[in-house]
């Protein structure tokens, strides 16, 4: 592993060798690394189209695009993108453009996206769920919890609003004081919107859309 | 589990009350448990319409309507399902139709789509997940964690025997090799094509496939 000292000196890498903070990385990085992901010839312009594709993407967008989008945008069929990155896309394409689906969920949920952030995300906290997905303790609920099983669910345009957080924090506030998980009523009253409303945000329902988000369940 | 007496019918219920085999639902017993529900009046045709509605969805489709769609179909604003069903509308009107999300999971994401696992379903299982909600020990998985994820997803109409062939094929691999097989070898040994990958998985090979089957790369 002598060859990755240089490498990590400049670069924060984990254990396996990803990038950590995607704004560390440069055309230098991405380079230096293509010997460790079976790309030995050094970088040609199919590869570079490639990695220049899924910055730009994560630059405009916050996410890391899916391989089919990619193979689509730069031409490809699957096997072109394997003589390329023949260690895989995530562990090939990706690792070298230094930015996967990790660095896609923090600047997709609407809290801020510091270096701390990315630490607490990459700090292996884990959550105990039931088989229908909901959290078990909720006192192991956090934001980024709320965040990522949104994402998971598909809430429209894909990010939790303010107006979500505004329920959320409410349902997490009612359960701390009275230990009870207010009704739909009570959430729509002291929030003031009514069902179109709560339906449009969470569309999954309320227990099975806004409460389990909140981490807390009735039974 | 409790033993619930109700005008002299015992039904089996959780800790909070709810029925805990719908089978056992009847009359009898929303009439009973209406007065431990905050239904004070007595039980009206609307009270009924909306149980019904709840009850016959179950039967037809398998699922627990969700309260926007019983509002809709019944024609009732919240405050008017407030006054009918004061204790909510799961601890309120599902639960006197017998009727939660918990029995429509049983039915629409579990025992239609399994149909040759012995082991059954086993609601108390709990799984540990990580933020991004990708199972952290791959040796916890079972095909339940796997239809669990894909509802999550919303894999488009539920697991087929073709998303089943490349789940499989990934458990297999892994346990086999202790790695996650790449897009390339998972496509080349399943002989797809990327877009009828995409159209099983939607969400992604790794965000989709490989997190169903409840691995991870990194």
């Amino acid at each position: 592993m002598s060859a990755d000292r240089p490498l990590n000196a400049k670069y924060s890498l984990d254990s396996d060798g990803f990038l950590l903070d995607p704004k560390q990385w440069d055309r230098e990085y991405a380079a230096e690394t293509a010997g460790q992901v079976g790309v030995p010839g050094g970088l040609t312009k199919g590869h570079w189209d490639v990695i220049d594709y899924i910055r730009s993407v994560y630059s405009d967008s916050g996410k890391c695009p899916l391989v089919y989008e990619t193979c689509r945008v730069c031409g490809m069929t699957l096997k072109d993108l394997k003589r390329l990155f023949p260690a895989g896309y995530l562990r090939g394409a990706c690792r070298l453009a230094g930015c996967t689906y990790r660095e896609a969920y923090l600047s997709q949920c609407s809290l801020p996206a510091t270096a701390d952030d990315l630490n607490v995300i990459s700090a292996n906290k884990v959550y105990k769920v039931d088989v229908r997905g909901f959290l078990v303790n909720p006192d192991d609920w956090d934001e980024y919890y709320a965040a990522f099983r949104a994402n998971d669910m598909k809430i429209p345009g894909g990010r939790l609003t303010d107006d979500h957080w505004r329920i959320i924090h409410f349902l997490r506030k009612r359960f701390a004081e009275s230990g009870a998980v207010p009704t739909i009523y009570e959430t729509c009253d002291a929030n003031e919107i009514d069902l179109e409303e709560l339906e449009r945000l969470f569309p999954d329902g309320y227990h099975r859309g806004a409460v389990k988000v909140a981490g807390l369940r009735v039974i | 589990m409790n033993e619930l007496k109700l005008n002299d019918k015992s039904y089996r219920v959780d800790s909070e009350g709810f029925l805990l085999d719908y089978h056992q639902w009847d009359e009898n017993f929303v009439e009973g448990m209406a007065s431990r529900s905050g239904i004070s009046e007595g039980l009206t045709g609307k009270h009924w319409e909306v149980i019904r509605y709840i009850r016959n969805t179950y039967d037809e489709l398998g699922k627990c309507p969700l309260v926007y769609q019983t509002c809709r179909y019944t024609d009732l604003q919240l405050k008017e399902l407030e006054s009918l069903f004061p204790a909510g509308y799961m601890r309120g009107a599902c639960k006197l139709s017998g009727i939660t999300y918990k029995e429509s999971y049983l039915n629409y994401a579990w025992a239609e789509n399994v149909t040759d696992d012995a082991a059954g379903f086993t609601p108390h299982k709990t799984y540990v997940i990580d933020s991004r909600g990708f199972l952290v020990r791959a040796h916890d998985w079972d095909r339940q964690f796997a239809v669990l994820k894909a509802t999550e997803l919303k894999i488009p109409g539920g697991l087929s025997t073709k998303h089943w062939q490349i789940i499989n094929f990934l458990r297999r691999h892994y346990l086999e090799r202790r790695e996650v097989p790449t897009v390339f070898e998972t496509c080349e040994k399943n002989d797809l094509e990327l877009d009828e990958l995409e159209r099983l998985f939607p969400d992604g090979y790794h965000r989709g496939a490989v997190k169903i089957a409840g691995l991870r790369v990194r």
